[in-house]
């Protein structure tokens, strides 16, 4: 999950996003112009996303993933920990089209709803990186100086931590009276701050050097009001780039830790804890890892299908 | 297919730098001409030490080293060095005359001073860690004082009075040759053990009694042992054996492959998949473990599961046949009590059936309905191998269904067995919460108390008024407090203070004595006599100069009468229930083999009926092993699942050179 | 002498990262709430003799671990050790005193190995194939080379792992094609470390991102390299464009390939905390991850900290080759 660390943040990793051949030309982010005209941006940036077939794909199966994993069991009544004793271990079947598991249990039920808790865990500790990360790294940039400086140490640090090991010694720390779901927003948000803090610190020291702002400044507008009014709607582009490839990335941190035994709870299902029980049945079963594995690779790669779609509509300066 | 092959031939040369290094470890897998070589899977291994109680242990067992006792090829404890033994009626007193013929690996005849210096050198207070529950050592005359620090070696209740005579004193009564066989009880090398010290085990340094001496050794990977030339005694065909440690998932695969000669199947998807494979099927072989699984109600102070019902309620919901069968597809039996089904000294127990309509109704008589608070589950997390973590979902719904409200809490390993194994309260929200741990009951070694010792442990911790519970933790946060805090005591006042402690300490033992009838018991509760003891460390306080030296004594006796308390308080409130079931496994304890089965009974159905360590099914131990291959004898004992007395393991030659 | 510079500065760097990496490690496992000795404690703590030795076995562990010390000091201390490449008694055998140098000089080979492995994978057929994708550009080679490569890059390397052994152990088996492949290659290791069989599963699961990464790369630098005037020329004076590329746009697209070796190389030593374990490999990442199930703190101390600085090192090689390779790039 590191090299997704690298992917959002690390400029080095950054030039590895895919280029024109595949996904078509990306329009140079006229920052300005889209706060200014922000309607006309919106059409005009979704035409762009749209030329990226596999943006579209994307964002079409994430949109059908959270409808089914969000409506589907409420609709349908389905059940994630309910088995049916008669039907054990069933390959294959028209009742169970992802067959059933050793407690008789419906394997696409089961799916949904880890499809379901990957997606809740990692926007919500995205959403808390990201605050943490947009704090921190607004208020560096904006107010630069000494407090810029030791910053941007302290996000220097946090790169040097090697994102995994911190994330294990977080969830080890963590006492487990909490809620496995809630312990994860917070090590996940506190391990991936520090790229959301570099990128936003980069922007606004970026924005906060424009004409306009000055301008503003010199008319009297508060530190506030300008950060509100002039360097945040400019900087929303490469948040939401950095974000839509920060969510992949929390996926895997969640489900990596089900396979030291950090995940969720069972029998609430994850991914992580899917595909590892499944593993050990694999020589007789081979269904039971086959499918968790190839709906969390789908769901990660649609995920950065968009990412790169929304990099191409924002551009790759970010 | 091509394909694949082309890729591979690619990454093959691209690997050649990578390879060069690891040429050497290529070499060694070429057999000498004529020479029998077995390879199977063991356990990841630390080191060959006899201290520690970890995965060496079955190898040190009668493989690598040969004690007073070991293992015949059913599992019965038989003499091995030891020709003659004598033992008074009271089974304090035993007298073991050695086999002069045995001689070690380098030709040195093994003496009775062997065996004594290992013995000394296990209790000595240096190996701080060395585990006394798992040697006849505990039993043992002023053993546990040895190690304390407060006895010295030559007051310890072992000696050999000439060179092929070792004598044993011990403090209580107890049929010790059942334990005469575990690392902890072999004779060790002396001079080696001189001239190396820790490192005595170590391939290059090592001289062995066993059969078979080790001949390279790496940690945590491979073993390779050879036949031992210098072994006085019966052995197999076997030149050299490989254990490799690795993974239990990937055993099938190293079988098919030839890196393995047995694999054991302890999954479902493996045996499913040995089943279907013809030529795998036909080499599957079967044995059934000599405990059980089940779970236990965890170590805590929540006084919920101390309701009888609840516990049985839980018990009744429980369809043992569908775990077996579906969840576990038929790689183990269903057991309802501490032993598999087939265990003939258990017939005609009492155990429970699947009844989910009473566990209904004892949930509401007991009134949990109305309430319905949390009961956790401490399971092992999703990488576990015993498979623990279906059955801990499977009981889940089952609990489920007839209204419990269950959370499945995981825990890595290491946790996990001190929440079941603990033998202390820790003051963490674990120890608050009521719940279970799931649990095995193996024997760890061949003795007829240790199934009950696997029944009787969570009850007796549990089994008492859950104001005294609070009590004894309390005692333990004070405890732990005055380790931290303890520091400029031992003034005349403090010692004041603690006198009258240990004053009516001693008199409600003086009570508690009058009272018990049984010997056992009361010989349990004198010893080790608690106040002697304070006494003394009295005496070196008040005597002490310095400050520090004053500190720790006042502190030593502080914690000598926390204990007191702790199990004076135990002893006192054990209730109608529990006292006759203490009595009876301390008796136990001291019974003979031949009184033992009928104590047994009746020991393990009074357990059953408390439902406090519950059985769900035994494993069947199966494993597929290359046809050529006799003999072999399953370490039934503790968790490591490993072929072990490798000297009972034969080959058919003939087949065997066809084959390779 | 500007290399020197550069190479004083960046190392104080790497040298201040660490440190506090490891006062961060060492903070956490304070904080942590079961620790080594609450774990003693429910072990041994049952009677009289246990909590005695429980009790000196505390005072010893004060002494040789400097508990009582505060953070800085303990920091302090544990890298003046780590200058002498010594790391002290782990909390398990407290009277070994080089057990946690043993144990690293024991385990980093085997993590280093899998991930200098992987790399050379992904070397071997990262640049054929994205030569190859560059060749044919915008043809559906190129979008099949793509989308593969971003399959390997996006999907985690324990489900790959999971997945190429699902693959060669259940299906080409079950197929009846197994019978001349050499299986053994594909048999998680129970062998244990020592043959080099064992590397190829783990190296091609770890190996997978770094090749999609630099066949990547090594598309679009080969795209750029063929639009520029001296390949034109090339092209022009009659020359085929494979010779081209190879005579004269290879070399200049692969100096940037150098720059993906960095994040490539650290994403496999760290990648190795999650994949050992399948593979049953006895590397840095498993040593580390049993260290903290055990709350064994120096453990995981030296651990982290030979994790992080070994990522530390191997990009500071990797810029350093980069300004090698292209002298062109400055050093700062």
């Amino acid at each position: 999950m590191e090299e997704n660390e690298n992917t959002v943040v690390d400029p080095l990793a950054g030039q590895m996003l895919p280029d024109e051949g595949l996904f078509g030309p990306g329009t140079p982010a006229d920052a300005a112009a889209a706060a200014r005209s922000e309607r006309v941006g919106w059409r005009h940036n979704f035409r762009v996303f749209c030329r990226h077939k596999p943006a579209v794909a994307g964002l079409v199966y994430v949109v059908l993933l959270v409808l089914a994993s969000f409506l589907g069991p409420a609709v349908f009544d389905l059940d994630y920990e309910k088995g049916d004793a008669s039907e054990t271990l069933i390959p294959f079947s028209a009742e169970h089209p992802f067959g059933t598991d050793q407690q008789g249990r419906d394997l696409l039920v089961r799916n949904l709803y880890a499809a379901r808790n990957a997606i809740v865990v990692a926007v919500v500790s995205v959403l808390v990186g990201l605050l943490l990360g947009a704090l921190i790294g607004a208020f560096a940039g904006y107010l630069g100086g000494a407090l810029d400086l030791l910053t941007m140490r302290l996000v220097d640090i946090m790169f040097a931590f090697p994102q995994i090991l911190l994330l294990i010694l977080l969830l080890v720390a963590i006492p487990d009276s909490m809620d496995r779901r809630i312990s994860m927003f917070v090590a996940i948000g506190l391990t991936s701050w520090a790229g959301y803090a570099r990128l936003i610190r980069g922007q606004v020291m970026q924005a906060r050097n424009e004409d306009y702002v000055e301008a503003a400044r010199c008319l009297g507008a508060s530190n506030s009001h300008i950060l509100r009014k002039y360097i945040l709607p400019n900087i929303a582009g490469p948040i939401i780039v950095a974000v839509s490839f920060g969510i992949p990335s929390a996926m895997m941190a969640e489900s990596g830790m089900s396979l030291i035994g950090l995940g969720l709870r069972p029998p609430m299902p994850s991914w992580g804890n899917l595909i590892y029980e499944g593993a050990r049945e694999m020589l007789g079963f081979p269904h039971l890892v086959l499918w968790p594995s190839i709906t969390f690779g789908l769901t990660l790669l649609a995920f950065t299908f968009i990412g790169d779609g929304l990099g191409g509509v924002y551009g790759k300066d970010r | 297919m091509a394909f694949f092959a082309r890729i591979t031939k690619k990454s093959a040369r691209a690997a050649c730098v990578f390879a060069l290094f690891a040429l050497f470890g290529c070499g060694q897998n070429a057999d000498e001409a004529g020479k029998i070589v077995v390879r199977l899977p063991g356990t990841l291994m630390q080191g060959l030490s006899t201290i520690p109680w970890s995965p060496q242990v079955p190898y040190l067992e009668g493989t690598l080293l040969e004690g007073l006792y070991g293992y015949d090829r059913n599992l019965n404890v038989v003499p091995k060095i030891a020709v003659k033994t004598e033992f008074t009626p009271d089974l304090k007193h035993w007298v073991f005359k050695l086999d002069s013929s045995k001689v070690w690996s380098n030709g040195d005849p093994v003496v009775a001073e062997d065996f004594v210096q290992a013995w000394l050198a296990f209790c000595s207070p240096e190996e701080a860690t060395s585990p006394l529950w798992a040697s006849f050592l505990m039993y043992v005359k002023n053993a546990e004082e040895y190690k304390a620090g407060v006895a010295k070696a030559e007051e310890v209740g072992v000696g050999a009075p000439d060179s092929f005579t070792v004598v044993v004193d011990l403090r209580k009564s107890k049929d010790i040759r059942p334990m005469l066989v575990l690392p902890s009880a072999m004779p060790l090398h002396r001079r080696s053990q001189e001239i190396y010290g820790k490192n005595w085990w170590k391939p290059q340094n090592f001289v062995g009694n066993g059969p078979y001496v080790p001949v390279s050794f790496q940690p945590d990977d491979k073993l390779i042992v050879e036949k031992n030339p210098n072994y006085v005694g019966e052995c197999g065909t076997v030149d050299r054996f490989e254990i490799k440690a690795g993974g239990l998932m990937s055993q099938m695969q190293n079988y098919q492959s030839g890196a393995l000669d047995v694999a054991h199947v302890n999954n479902l998807g493996d045996y499913r998949y040995v089943l279907k494979h013809p030529d795998l099927r036909r080499n599957v072989r079967e044995q059934t473990e000599l405990g059980y699984n089940g779970y236990q109600i965890s170590r805590t102070v929540n006084p919920l599961l101390h309701d009888r019902r609840i516990r049985e309620a839980l018990e009744l919901a429980i369809d043992r046949n569908r775990i077996a069968d579906t969840v576990m597809g038929g790689r183990v039996v269903p057991t309802g009590w501490y032993g598999p089904p087939g265990d003939s000294m258990l017939a005609g127990l009492r155990v429970s059936e699947y009844n989910p309509d009473s566990a209904r109704r004892l949930l509401v008589e007991s009134g949990y309905s109305a309430t319905r608070p949390e009961i956790y589950m401490f399971a092992p997390p999703s990488n576990d191998y015993r498979g623990w973590g279906p059955v801990a979902e499977a009981l889940y719904a089952m609990w489920k269904e007839v209204g419990f409200n269950v959370v499945i809490q995981p825990y890595e390993e290491g946790i996990l067995n001190l929440y079941a194994w603990g033998t202390g309260f820790y003051p963490g929200p674990e120890h608050e919460r009521p719940g279970m741990t799931m649990y095995t009951g193996k024997m760890l070694w061949k003795d007829p108390t240790m199934m009950l010792r696997l029944a009787d442990h969570t009850w007796l911790f549990h089994n008492f008024p859950y104001g005294l519970k609070a009590r004894l933790k309390d005692l333990a946060l004070q405890a732990r407090q005055l380790k931290a805090e303890g520091h400029g005591r031992g003034s005349e006042d403090d010692w004041t203070v603690l006198d009258s402690i240990g004053d009516a300490l001693g008199k409600l033992r003086e009570r508690i004595l009058a009272n018990e009838p049984s010997q056992w018991m009361a010989e349990d509760i004198v010893e080790p006599d608690f106040l002697a003891q304070y006494a003394r460390v009295r005496a070196e306080g008040r005597a002490a100069t310095s400050m520090a030296a004053r500190d720790s004594a006042w502190i030593l006796a502080r914690t000598t009468l926390f204990d007191a308390e702790d199990k004076l308080l135990k002893y006192s409130d054990l209730n109608a229930e529990n006292l006759p079931f203490l009595r009876t496994l301390s008796e136990l304890e001291r019974a003979g083999e031949e009184n033992a089965p009928e104590l047994v009974r009746k020991v393990q159905q009074e357990a059953l009926d408390q439902a406090w360590i519950v059985p769900l099914y035994s494993e069947k131990l199966i494993y597929v092993a290359r046809p050529w291959l006799r003999g072999e004898v399953l370490n039934k004992f503790g968790g490591w699942l490993c072929v072990f007395n490798l000297q009972y393991v034969d080959v058919d030659a003939q087949a065997y050179f066809q084959q390779r | 002498m500007r290399v020197l510079k550069f190479l004083l500065k960046r190392l104080g760097s790497i040298v201040v990262s660490i440190a506090c990496v490891v006062a961060i490690t060492f903070a956490m496992m304070r904080v942590v709430p079961s620790d080594y000795f609450t774990q003693l404690e429910l072990r041994y703590g049952a009677n009289t003799a246990g909590k005695q030795m429980l009790d000196l076995q505390r005072q010893e562990y004060r002494e040789i671990f400097h508990l009582d010390d505060p953070l800085w000091k303990q920091v302090g201390r544990y890298f003046v050790r780590v200058m002498k490449w010594d790391f002290g008694p782990s909390y398990k055998e407290p009277g070994e005193a080089h057990k946690i140098t043993e144990l690293v000089n024991a385990k980093l080979p085997v993590t280093l190995t899998v991930a200098c492995a992987g790399m050379g994978i992904a070397l071997v057929f990262g640049i054929p194939l994205g030569i190859f994708a560059a060749l044919r550009r915008n043809s559906w080679i190129d979008y099949t080379l793509t989308s593969v490569s971003m399959v390997g890059q996006v999907v985690p390397p324990y489900v790959l792992a999971v997945l190429l052994t699902l693959f060669f152990a259940v299906f080409v088996r079950n197929f009846q094609i197994g019978d001349s492949f050499p299986l053994e290659w594909l048999a998680l290791p129970s062998e244990g470390w020592g043959s080099w069989k064992n590397v190829v599963m783990p190296a091609l699961a770890l190996g997978a991102a770094p090749t999609a990464a630099v066949a990547r790369y090594i598309r679009s630098s080969v795209l750029e390299t063929l639009e520029q005037d001296f390949v034109r020329t090339a092209v022009s004076k009659g020359l085929g464009r494979l010779q081209v590329i190879v005579r004269h746009a290879l070399r200049p697209s692969l100096i940037p390939v150098v720059t993906v070796m960095g994040p490539q190389l650290s994403y496999m030593i760290v990648g190795s905390v999650l994949v050992e374990d399948i593979f049953r490999l006895q590397g840095l990442g498993s040593l580390f991850v049993n260290a903290v199930n055990e709350r064994d703190v120096p453990l995981v101390i030296t651990s982290t900290f030979i994790l992080a600085a070994t990522v530390m090192l191997i990009n500071l090689a990797v810029d350093i080759l980069y300004s090698v390779i292209d002298p062109r790039i400055e050093l700062k």
